[in-house]
């Protein structure tokens, strides 16, 4: 049962009010056609599946109802943070952002 | 029967008074403050189980959580509940409780027999064994069952009823000893809100069968003086007769309460149990240590008890279980089992220290306590 800060509602809140909606950051192709078959079969089905620190889109379902993203430790669960959709993570597998 | 093993200095205990209760269908009398355990162990009761496969008797070792042997079916009827350890029970009028392995009964067991065939039941032995010829499967299953499984679940609707509670604290502090009294008063006058749970009936741990003194106090009124002060702290939760039993995500922890089975089973109103799901900022974890048993041949046969059990029956319950006693340890610790036991008017046949040279300034004081210090063995 984690705890996770909802960065709309500002509180922590329990695992139980949230579902997870998989890699955060994918951004659609603005000409799809313009791609090839792989190209386009990586955006719809390919994700990264980190050992670490994962960036990934959180939905507040009984709360606020919105998505956020947070960055999480996928061996510890640790959460280290988490961001409006929009805005760019503070904390990256390389490290802290400057 | 009568209370052969009964002191009337048991700091927990009040000896004046009586509590009626039965085990394996025999009246019994305890006082108030017991467990099952020390009540049985007040009237001389030696064997309260079988070992699974040779039935092999067995005493009660310890004195809490630990105990292997003292398994009981508690109550009758719809809210009989098995498999309780006789060390956790408080004693209540009118309980009822039985041993859960041993047919037809503890004292004479059909199955020790399997005790005289030793060569011809190895280790490896199993019951499935006597499965053929098929025919008399039947008939040897009838009794293999009463060898297996401990204790009966019952059969009727269960009675009571149960809840559970969200708790959100500051501090949550596991174990209601020595360190974690003084955790959870630190914290509570620091204003924190805190909730400090412990499995026993009462906070203290193992100060309840101390006989030192803290601050020039004895142990147990130190520790009543912390808990009065914690309960007058409205920022306090004191959850006794609560065991945490899980340690999750984010200090996330489980906690079942039991409220009423202190008083006897399915008690008029009410919930009997309660579940605690509490998320705290901090957690402190102060569970105390449990004896580790010494290895030797025979070592499972009734009357062989942890030191720190003996003293506890003897401080805190306010009963000496035996008369005689040898006492086998490693360290300085177990010294203090004969000092208690000596105190409590019983004999110390011998003190065996395996090291060559124990000199600690417990182990000095056995001049006038019962047993002599520059001696690995003393025997009377
Ligand atoms: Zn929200």
């Amino acid at each position: 049962m984690l705890l996770i800060h909802c960065p709309h509602c500002r509180e922590d809140r329990e695992e139980e009010e949230y579902s997870y909606s998989g890699e955060a950051h994918i951004v659609r192709p603005l000409e799809p056609e313009a791609l090839s078959d792989q190209e386009w079969g990586d955006y719809l089905f390919f994700r990264k599946n980190p050992k670490g620190i994962h960036h990934e889109m959180w939905y507040h379902a009984v709360g606020c109802r919105r998505y956020f993203y947070a960055t999480r430790n996928t061996l510890s669960y640790e959460i280290l943070e988490t961001y409006k959709v929009g805005e760019q993570p503070q904390v990256s597998a390389q490290g802290a952002a400057q | 029967m009568s209370q052969i093993n009964r002191l009337n200095t048991g700091a927990r205990t009040d000896s004046t008074s009586r509590i009626n209760f039965t085990y394996n269908g025999k009246q019994m009398q305890g006082v108030a403050g017991d467990t099952l355990a020390s009540a049985l162990l007040a009237n001389g009761v030696n064997v309260v189980g079988r070992s699974f496969k040779y039935s092999r008797p067995r005493g009660i070792v310890g004195h809490g959580a630990e105990e292997p042997n003292a398994i009981m079916q508690i109550g009758s009827g719809a809210a009989t509940v098995p498999n309780l350890r006789a060390t956790q029970v408080e004693l209540y009028e009118g309980l009822e409780s039985a041993s859960v392995n041993g047919w037809p009964n503890v004292n004479f067991d059909l199955m020790s027999i399997t005790g005289w065939f030793g060569r011809m039941m190895p280790p490896g032995f199993y019951y499935k064994t006597f499965m053929y010829p098929a025919k008399l499967w039947m008939t040897y299953e009838h009794f293999i069952r009463k060898a297996a499984g401990l204790g009966s679940a019952p059969v009727q609707d269960d009675p009571d009823s149960y809840d559970k509670l969200n708790q959100h604290c500051d501090v949550l502090v596991v174990g209601a000893g020595p360190a974690g009294l003084v955790a959870a008063r630190e914290a509570a006058r620091a204003g924190a809100r805190v909730i400090i749970a412990d499995e026993q009936s009462e906070f203290g741990g193992s100060l309840l069968a101390s006989i030192n003194s803290i601050d020039g106090q004895a142990a147990t009124s130190w520790v009543d003086e912390l808990v009065a002060e914690l309960e007058s702290f409205s920022n306090v939760q004191t959850l006794p007769r609560s065991t945490a039993f899980g340690y999750y995500d984010h200090n996330f922890l489980g906690i079942l309460q039991r409220r009423t089975d202190h008083l006897g089973i399915s008690a008029d109103s009410g919930s009997r149990q309660r579940l605690h799901r509490v998320r705290a900022k901090r957690v402190i974890l102060a569970t105390g240590a449990f004896e580790r048993p010494l290895v030797f041949a025979q070592n499972d046969i009734p009357g062989v008890m942890q030191a720190s059990s003996v003293s506890t029956y003897i401080n805190r319950y306010g009963v000496a279980p035996g008369n005689r006693m040898i006492l086998f340890t490693t360290n300085d610790n177990a010294y203090q089992t004969a000092i208690d036991w000596h105190r409590a008017g019983r004999a110390v046949v011998a003190v065996v220290d395996s090291r060559s040279a124990p000199s600690g300034e417990i182990v000095g004081s056995g001049t006038g306590n019962g047993y002599s210090s520059n001696s690995r063995l003393r025997s009377d």
